[in-house]
């Protein structure tokens, strides 16, 4: 939105008054640096970082509009506009597939995000030390363990002939469940798997935030007769807050994307799984194996990454109204 | 300062709830990586025949003495790996504390613009060519170790965390600290540092996570085999992902050489042990109250 | 403030803009750093790791070069899990090398890099510079490698015929009383009879639907190979006597006979339920003893006999080739297995002469393809074998030297086969050339085409190979035939035969 009106302010305002307010600006903003050098200066190694690692690649991303010629590089490739989206379009999967991967996200977001708040404030809650100091290492373990061996695994268990949860269900007299013909299960076991390979990671966040609310509310709270419960309820959840939307907000950048490595190695080349459990990335990667084209891999990055753009500063505009220090920018 | 225990009776079955979940949540964490250690140390015919085991047949070391044959090569990719997560962290919890400290700051002009600068960044990127050009023509780092440290130096998402953090701590430490003629970056590292111990060592361990996974920028600039980190090393130790496709075009590959399932389980092990080990050290930061006694004073 | 970040980002665009165009175009630095005033170092690209003796061999190899040329060989390697990310960015970042691996099935195929100006062209370079290795490689690997009438790179002149077939055990033959299996219905008879004496007839995974694929072009008339689809997927076909027409086999009633006949097979229980996602694919399972037989191509088969010795001691295998009975068996082209020399290369002179040594002179082929004699390998009753002395840990050596193998200076392995050489003999007498030899399809004005037919193949497509359908085969089919051409089918085949009735007249002038 930003953008937007900078845009329009270029471009539709009279050049007199164009100049006059960029001096004004650059008055302001040569002030506000001699006042605050300090700041400046601190907040400089960063920006020199992201202006030489990703701002200057950026306009790379322009591979996606031409038809990439290796010996005549990018930026001299003949321009085709947006042909290379095209393939998106043609079978007829995209609504599908954009359609999956929004809704695996925000389940990964959302029900991530809940997970792994509420394993924080669990452990933060327990007494003894021992305990949450082991148990916070065990449920970080799934992190290390890549999602290859999370396919091996999985197909250990679930595969026909002698996975492990058939070989239970034929010994315990009921009939063996084809998993792998199962369209509707697949979805429960994607969420459970990242689920749990991921609220190890998620939840040190949390239980930093919960490290550093101050003690003295909860004992105030205590002498006025509040039960633990309640006092998870409005002192933690609430203090929690802001790292809950900043993280949520964050994810919301990343709807389109992501989470390639789990859904390939859990489903992988298993096509009858595929109306239920395909993502773009998965329908990119399928589409252009075989090919070289670097283009339409970038195209659909670019889909990607517009889409996030427009629903991160919807967001962030509405959180700005409602709780305006949380908004990221 | 502790908390008062009132044990009440909702107390008391709030815990137990509390426990049983954990404990349960956390068995099936355990699990499959209790299976991956002790199929390390199975036979590859056993695991080929009857798949992974939590009590196998027959106990084998050949996954291990494999690993193990190339000692000097698994102790310098450790090394490396070291090297690259002790660097990268120090540098970018450094600067990313600064660029967090500075957002923070309600009488910064420019947050929000800035703010949105490093924030853009996760949205958009030139993609694999233009920064793979700009690490090996433009800075000249191919085959350098610094290719794998500079890629994941400094995370929008870490800033930000970082910011957050920050943003708690409470603004009356900084109008005392002003009063008493403090300059911004003095404020930053005698007041706000100290109290940031949480957020440091959660920012830190996962710079540190980082780097420890890192395989793609080794793969992508590494040459000489001393400078590949750990990760890196173990993959190709286990590869085989190509060898079909190869087969495909025609080739032929003996296959009868190529490492077992076995292997890959106990690489999967070497990798994530010490990891696993620092956390307990840095659990200790996610002590609640550190903030106390600061206001006070 | 907004208008000077976004003034920023509009400069750093145009900055960066040049920055990235300038970095492609060709700096006149080169690969080569000169040793003394003539001497030359040239850097080559091949796949795979670097062995531990590879520097010793190399330094053995250098001596020679350098005594009779004055020039000295590099290698670098791209490592086998890599190759599908390196490789391309090994062209497009411009780095500077003299040559590298190159072929038509690689992750850029030879034909692209060649019609993208990342290849010099050595027509006439070959005529000056190298003429032994001219003459040494006859016409019609010459012939594959000529793009729009010009030479890009080597071609390798080993003679492999990658025939598909199937591979069934001796043992198994024997039990049940089948002589051999020579034809679709006999390897029928073979799995079902494995069925019953309780092994798992074809077990394999998803790839095992292009195994497939391949047994029906093959046993299917005069059926063969032809460009325009990759071979990864259902790529076209044609009929030997009308090549240059190219159709897809899904619009035609054999393949509706044969999807049949899959679901047959599925439900019979030739391959296990869950094969579409299963990790271990047929090969494997076979030498681990869990499958009664495997799909691949012959020099896959032969080169397993190594593996086969040692995980299955006592069993002895046959191989049916597809397209043997129909006379269908095709020479490989030289250009899947060549080396190229880059654009870049400021010796390419240089490059030619170090490429006919590797491939013309008996010592430098010995010591690149089988390493130092006596160490790495030694030459028993003809065949090299590994010597008593051999140790892996210091001996251990490697070059995926594909691109330089030549039918005359090779040496047979122990690990192989031997009936790779007599089938070879027997098959080189009655194999056809590739008609589309020196055909590379441009596939630009079709590429999102080929993406959405590539989605197609791995949904509706494998299934109706594997048998696994919902529907019934023959509304599958009409299914596939209805996916394929939304996605673009007609397109791509009107692309082909057009190019091809071009190639052909220009070829005829």
């Amino acid at each position: 939105m930003v953008l937007i009106k900078t845009v329009m302010i270029l471009c539709c305002r009279k050049e007199e008054n164009n100049l006059k307010s960029i001096k004004l600006h650059l008055d302001h903003f040569v002030h506000e640096v001699k006042k605050k050098y300090i700041l400046f200066l601190m907040v400089l190694p960063v920006l020199i970082y992201f202006f030489i690692f990703a701002y200057i690649p950026m306009p790379g991303a322009y591979i996606a509009f031409v038809d990439y010629n290796i010996g005549k590089g990018i930026f001299g490739s003949a321009f085709v506009g947006l042909k290379n989206f095209e393939f998106l379009f043609r079978t007829g999967d995209l609504l599908r597939i954009t359609k999956n991967t929004i809704l695996y996200n925000l389940v990964f977001l959302i029900l991530g995000n809940a997970f792994q708040i509420i394993f924080a404030v669990m452990i933060s809650e327990v007494g003894n030390k021992w305990f949450k100091k082991i148990s916070q290492s065990i449920i970080l373990l799934p992190y290390f363990i890549s999602m290859v061996i999370v396919g091996f695994f999985s197909y250990n268990l679930f595969n026909f002939d002698y996975g492990f949860i058939n070989t239970i269900l034929a010994g315990l007299g009921f009939p063996k469940h084809e998993f792998y013909s199962d369209q509707g299960i697949w979805k429960y076991i994607i969420v459970f798997f990242k689920i749990w390979s991921g609220t190890g990671y998620g939840m040190i966040i949390y239980l930093a935030s919960i490290a550093g609310i101050e003690q003295d509310i909860y004992e105030a709270a205590s002498l006025d007769g509040a039960s633990p419960m309640q006092k998870i309820r409005y002192i933690t959840f609430p203090m929690l807050k802001p790292t809950m939307i900043l993280l949520i907000l964050f994810g919301l950048g990343g709807i389109l994307k992501g989470s390639f490595d789990l859904f390939y190695n859990l489903i992988g080349t298993n096509s009858v799984l595929y109306p239920q459990t395909d993502v773009i990335d998965t329908f990119v990667f399928r589409s252009l194996v075989g090919q070289f084209n670097f283009s339409q891999g970038a195209a659909v990055g670019f889909y990607q990454s517009v889409f996030g753009l427009v629903l991160v500063l919807t967001v962030n505009a509405i959180v700005k109204k409602i709780e305006p220090d949380s908004a990221l920018f | 300062m502790e908390k008062k225990n009132i044990a009440g009776r909702s107390e008391k079955i709030m815990k137990i709830c509390f426990y049983t979940l954990i404990t349960i949540f956390a068995l099936s964490c355990l699990f499959p990586f209790l299976l991956m250690v002790t199929s390390s140390f199975m036979s590859e015919k056993e695991i080929v025949s009857e798949g992974y085991k939590l009590i196998p047949d027959t106990v084998s070391l050949s996954a291990y003495k494999f690993l193990f044959r190339n000692f000097t090569n698994l102790f310098n990719a450790y090394r490396v790996t070291i090297f690259i997560a002790v660097t990268g962290t120090v540098f970018g919890l450094f600067f990313m504390s600064m660029a967090g400290y500075v957002l923070c700051r309600k009488d910064f002009r420019y947050r929000n613009q800035i703010s949105f600068f490093i924030y853009f960044t996760t949205l958009f990127s030139g993609g694999l060519i233009p920064t793979y050009m700009l690490y090996v023509n433009g800075l000249g780092l191919k085959d350098s170790i610094w290719s794998m440290v500079l890629p994941g130096l400094m995370s929008p998402w870490s800033i930000f965390l970082m910011k957050n953090f920050m943003k708690s701590i409470p603004d009356s430490l900084y109008e005392s600290a002003n009063i008493d003629g403090a300059n911004d970056f003095r404020i930053y590292w005698q007041i706000y540092m100290p109290l940031a111990k949480a957020s440091l060592a959660t920012i830190g361990l996962f710079q540190i996570l980082g780097y420890w996974n890192e395989w793609y920028n080794a793969m992508l600039y590494i040459q000489t085999p001393a400078k590949f980190p750990l990760q890196y090393f173990l993959q190709r130790i286990v590869s085989q992902a190509n060898i079909q496709l190869l087969i495909q075009q025609g080739l032929t590959i003996n296959t009868g050489d190529l490492p077992s399932e076995s292997i890959k389980m106990a690489t999967a092990v070497i990798a994530t042990g010490p990891i696993v080990l620092l956390y307990p050290f840095v659990q200790k930061y996610f002590v609640s109250g550190l903030t106390i006694g600061a206001v006070k004073g | 403030m907004i208008k000077k970040v976004v003034s920023t980002i509009l400069a750093v665009t145009v900055a960066a803009g040049l920055v990235t165009g300038c970095a492609n175009k060709n700096t006149n630095e080169g690969a080569a750093k000169t040793k003394d005033s003539n001497g030359v170092n040239l850097v080559m690209y091949l796949y795979g790791t670097e062995g531990v003796a590879n520097k010793d061999v190399l330094s053995a190899l250098n001596e020679k070069l350098k005594a009779s040329i004055n020039t000295t060989l590099e290698i670098k390697y791209i490592d086998w899990n890599d190759v599908a990310t390196k490789y391309p960015l090994l062209w497009a970042s411009g780095e500077k090398f003299d040559m590298a691996y190159v072929s038509g099935t690689a992750p850029v195929p030879y034909a692209t890099l060649a019609k993208q100006g990342t290849l010099a062209d050595i027509t006439d370079l070959l005529t000056s510079e190298a003429p032994s290795l001219k003459s040494a490689i006859g016409d019609d690997y010459w012939k594959s490698m000529k793009v729009n009438g010009k030479i890009y790179g080597v071609p390798s002149t080993y003679s492999e015929y990658t025939a598909y077939g199937f591979v069934t055990r001796k043992d198994l033959l024997e039990k049940t009383g089948i002589a051999n299996v020579n034809s679709v219905e006999d390897m029928e008879h073979y799995m079902d009879a494995a069925k019953e004496n309780g092994w798992a007839p074809l077990n394999g995974s998803a790839n095992l639907s292009m195994d497939l694929y391949r047994m029906f072009v093959g046993t299917t008339s005069d059926w063969i190979d032809a460009p325009g689809v990759p071979n990864t997927e259902m790529y076209l076909t044609s009929s030997l006597g009308n090549t240059d027409k190219v159709f897809h086999p899904a619009f035609t009633s054999e393949f509706e006979t044969f999807a049949v006949k899959m679901h047959e097979w599925a439900e019979k229980g030739y391959w296990g339920k869950d094969v579409l996602s299963s990790a271990q694919d047929d090969k494997d399972n076979f030498y681990n003893g869990l499958s009664a037989s495997y799909i691949s191509h012959q020099p896959d088969w032969t080169g397993s006999y190594g593996t086969q010795k040692m995980k299955l001691p006592d069993v002895e295998t046959e191989f049916y080739a597809f397209a043997e009975a129909a006379n269908k068996i095709e020479r490989k082209m030289g250009v899947e297995n060549a080396t190229g020399i880059s654009a870049n290369s400021k010796y390419p002179d240089r490059c030619l002469k170090v490429i006919e040594k590797l491939m013309t002179d008996k010592e430098c082929y010995d010591l690149f393809q089988y390493g130092i004699l006596g160490r790495e390998y030694e030459v028993t009753d003809g065949m090299i074998k590994q010597p008593d002395t051999f140790n892996s840990d210091k001996d251990g050596f490697g070059f995926a030297g594909w691109g330089l193998r030549t039918d005359l200076l090779n040496i047979p392995q122990a690990t192989e086969d031997p009936r790779r050489y007599t089938l070879n003999e027997e098959w080189g007498k009655s194999a056809i050339d590739n008609p589309y030899a020196g055909f590379s399809f441009d596939s630009s004005s079709v590429s999102s085409q080929l993406s959405a037919i590539s989605n197609v193949d791995s949904q509706l497509g494998i299934q109706i190979m594997l048998g696994l359908t919902k529907q019934e085969p023959k509304e599958a089919v009409a299914e596939y035939r209805k996916q394929l051409e939304a996605a673009g089918i007609k397109d791509v085949i009107k692309a082909v035969n057009d190019q091809l009735t071009e190639y052909t007249s220009a070829e005829k002038k």
